[in-house]
This record gives structure tokens, sequence and C-alpha cells, in this order.
């Protein structure tokens, strides 16, 4: 038995937020002169309490949970982006992250252009984005379309080629943040054909998902998040179950 | 330290960098028919205008001034318009940088690289003005190098270190758009210092940039060595700078990021 490859420890995550805290100099001084800097309270919210699970290779998680329940957060702890508080976070294969489809486009950029520059914000080497290149552009479907700048798309065409660049990102541990499914009903078949492969590809895939019948057929374990606490590890038929029950 | 250096310039996300500075390169002057060309007219067009006042209207005695205010204008221009574009690269970035592990300083340095490419660019023009000013071209001129390496290192640290204040406080834009202005006078980028009253010269003497302007045009114009308390204080400057940076990479990108 291998160690698992991701590991949370209690791990503890708050961010704290000042309402009204003055955000320019005039403001500072306004607020300084009449007191009401000295009355601003910090509120903190706690987003990630006292989290604990550790994820085997090759296992398919599904995090469910409400909105602002702490799962993007969760996600960004896992990919190294923000630290948390407290706890232990170790993570011992590398993480690509499928999520923001499409952030890094350039608007004046060809989609081709696009595909170079959003894959080394994702960190494909050079070398083999060339080789990938004419997969991604084949799997988008976007034909000649793929040398007009991407401020010509449709939105649909800008998730589309978001979702094939990321789509051949190629790493042991695969984060997925609610992007499964994109464009138009063909198109959308076809996403998740690609991703059901990927889960059957032996890769460890951690998503977040809103969908309880993928959670089922996909996933061989769902958490469940609730306010912050995982109020579910298990087996994701019963917790798909549980999280379509918060909303009744 | 090797692999805080590393880090520091962005040598562990080079294929990243070098993507990000060709899509600055691609987008900054698409759409308009001169092109790169720009890069050259606007710090140009300063040249003109600074010519006419001070040594037309204004007389001012200093020879060959000319190749003095090419000099001068084109690392300025690099230095003010780079801090100025970088100041707002990490909100600029904020999408990317809340969803997809990546250094942060990362922004800042493709900025401070294309920038310095195009100065470069402009090379050909600094040694036209200075060949047909009657300056002999002679081995003193490679000192420029150190120079030209010691000004994008100042120029990375201080950009970086803005863009995070910026992260804070946005005030910091109008508050160094102003300083700027000031700090150009301040600077001896259109007189020589020997021209300012004894009372302010300690301006030029605390002022980072004194050596790297007074050096600069040693190298290339007077062909003679610098005074070297003002190389020293440049060095200084730029080495208190980059520990300031550094620290601010490592020790508080994470809570940057989550402030964004």
């Amino acid at each position: 038995m291998s160690l698992p490859v991701v590991e949370l420890k209690n791990v503890n995550k708050r961010f704290s937020y000042t309402p009204n805290r003055p955000e320019s100099a005039k403001e500072l001084a306004i607020s300084l002169l009449n007191g009401k800097y000295f009355k601003l309270k910090r509120e903190t919210k706690v987003v990630l309490d006292d989290v604990s699970f550790s994820i085997n290779k090759g296992e398919v998680v599904a995090i469910m949970g409400r909105n602002g329940a702490g799962k993007s957060t969760m996600l960004r702890i896992l990919a190294g982006i923000y630290q948390p508080d407290s706890g232990e976070v170790v993570v011992r294969e590398r993480v690509a992250p499928m999520v923001a489809l499409g952030a890094g486009f350039h608007n004046d950029l060809s989609g081709y252009e696009n595909i170079f520059l959003n894959g080394s914000i994702m960190g494909i080497p050079r070398a083999e984005l060339k080789a990938l290149a004419n997969d991604i552009i084949e799997f988008s479907e976007l034909g000649n379309h793929i040398h007009y700048p991407v401020k010509n798309y449709s939105s649909g065409m800008t998730l589309r080629l978001g979702f094939s660049v990321a789509a051949f990102v190629d790493a042991p541990i695969m984060v997925l943040d609610e992007i499964l499914t994109v464009g138009d009903e063909g198109f959308q078949r076809k996403c998740l054909k690609k991703i059901s492969e990927l889960f059957q590809s032996g890769r460890t895939v951690i998503l977040v998902t809103h969908d309880p019948n993928l959670a089922k057929s996909f996933c061989n374990r769902c958490i469940v998040l609730e306010s912050g606490k995982v109020v579910y590890d298990g087996a994701p038929d019963r917790g798909a179950r549980m999280y379509s029950e918060m909303f009744v | 330290m090797v692999a805080a250096i590393n880090q520091f310039f962005c040598f562990h996300r080079k294929n990243l960098l070098m993507n990000l500075v060709m899509r600055n390169f691609k987008i900054k002057y698409r759409g308009s028919v001169l092109g790169y060309l720009w890069t050259l007219v606007i710090p140009l067009s300063q040249v003109v205008v600074f010519y006419f006042v001070y040594q037309v209207v204004l007389k001012i005695p200093i020879p060959n001034y000319l190749a003095f205010i090419v000099t001068g204008i084109m690392p300025w221009v690099f230095f003010a318009s780079t801090v100025n574009e970088s100041l707002e690269s990490l909100v600029a970035g904020q999408n990317l940088l809340s969803h997809v592990p990546m250094p942060i300083q990362v922004f800042p340095a493709a900025t401070v690289l294309t920038n310095f490419f195009n100065l470069l660019l402009a090379f050909p023009i600094i040694f036209g003005v200075l060949l047909w000013s009657g300056i002999t071209p002679s081995f003193t001129m490679i000192l420029a190098v150190p120079y030209l390496v010691g000004l994008f290192l100042f120029t990375y640290c201080l950009s970086f270190i803005l863009a995070c204040l910026f992260v804070l406080f946005r005030d910091v834009k109008y508050i160094f758009s102003i300083f700027l202005n000031l700090w150009m006078y301040a600077t001896p980028v259109l007189y020589t210092i020997d021209l300012v009253p004894d009372k302010f010269r300690w301006i030029f003497f605390v002022n980072p940039l004194t050596g790297f302007f007074v050096g600069f045009r040693d190298a290339l114009i007077n062909q003679r060595p610098t005074d070297p308390s003002l190389i020293i204080s440049f060095v200084a400057w730029t080495a208190g700078l980059f520990l300031i940076a550094n620290f601010v990479r490592s020790h508080l990108s994470a809570k940057l990021v989550e402030r964004l």
C-alpha cells in the first residue's frame, strides 16, 4: 500500500474581511478624522473548519456542497494557491488545475496563439504543446476560426477552446472545478466522453460538481462539505443523496 | 540563494515568461499602422521638445546636448513606462493568479522584459545620434552594458514592489505618477549635476538613478570614469530593493493572492 497522493490534516482556513475598510488615502483620512476607523471591526469567516481526508492514487473523488461551502477554497489549497492557516497539506504528485476555462485568453490574439499562451500558463512544456496543438484544434472543432482573434468568437466558441486546452493537460492529479461540459449538446457529449476517459485512465481526479448523477456514475468516492466542514466522506450514491437532501 | 534568484527571475517558468513577453509584443501595437515604430516615436518626440526648450531656447551649457538628451530620455522612458505598466499587472492578472498556481512576479517580469527589449531595439538610434554628434566609438562604451543590467534590475524590483502595494492600496498609482514626475526632474536626465546649486546637490546623491544616468553617459559620451560614490549608491539601492522584493515574493506572495 503506497502513501496517499493527497493528505489534508486538520486544515483550517479563515478569511478576514473588514467591512467599510478605507481603500484609498482619502477615505482613510476621512475615517481617521471622524473616528470611524477605530470602530471598524474585522470580521472573520471560517471557510474550512478542521478538514481532514486523504486521497489514494487512482481515486475519482467528487466534492459536493452548497455554494460557499468552501469547495473552491479547498481546491485552491490543494493546488498550492492558498496556504492553510493551520493544519497540514501534503500533495505527493503534480497537480494540474483544470479551472477557469479561457481565463488566460487574450482577446487580440488568435485562438492558435492563445493555445500556446494558455498552455504555458498551465505549465505544459512548449515542445509538448506543439505536439498537442493539432489535437487541441481538432477537439475544439473550431476549424479555420482558430486563426481568428478570440474577440471574434462567440462565448460558446471561447469556452470550447478553453475546454480543449484544459482537456489535454496531463498530470497525475487532475483538479476540476465545475467545468465538465460546455458548448452545444454535441460538444457537451464530447466533453463528457473526454472526461470519462480521464476518469478511467488511472489518474487521480478531484472534481467539484453539482450533478448527483455524475458523482454516482463516474466517481468512486464523494466528499460533502457544509459550512467548511466535511459532513460526509464515502460512497458516492449516499453522498449525492445527502447533497440533494440539503435543498429540501 | 541560487534557488531564490531562480524563482525571483522566473527561470523555473521560462516558458510562461517568454509566452507572456511574446503576448505583450504581439498585442501592444496590433491594429496600428506604424506598429513597433511607436516605441521609438514617442521618446523621440520628447527628445525634440526637450532639445528645443533646453538647447535652442534656454541655451543650456552642455556640449553634445542632442547625444546627452537621447541617452537620458530613452532609459528614462523605459523606466517610467515600465513601472507604470507593471503597477496594475497583478490586479489585471487576478483571474489567473487566483485559479492557477503561478509565480506572481511573472507579470511584472514580463512587462519589464518586453520594455527592456524595446529599449535595446532603440540602441541603433542612440548610436546613430552619438556618431552624428562626432563621438568616436571606443571600448569604454561596453561599460554601458553593466549600467543597463543595473537599470533592468532596479526597474524590475521597484515594479514588483509597487505592483504588490497596488493590490493593497489603489492610491499607489496616483501617488506614484506624481512622484515619477518629480523624480524625473530630480534626476540628471535633462541637465548635469554641476549645474545644480550646491544646497540641492544632496538630492542627487540620495537619488538611486543619478548613478545610472551619470555613469551611462560617462561610458557612452564622455568616455571617462564615473564618481564611485554615485555607482555605490545605485548598486546599494538596487541591492536593497532586490532584498525587499525577494522577501515580498517569498513571504507575502500567498497572502497577496488571497487579497486579489
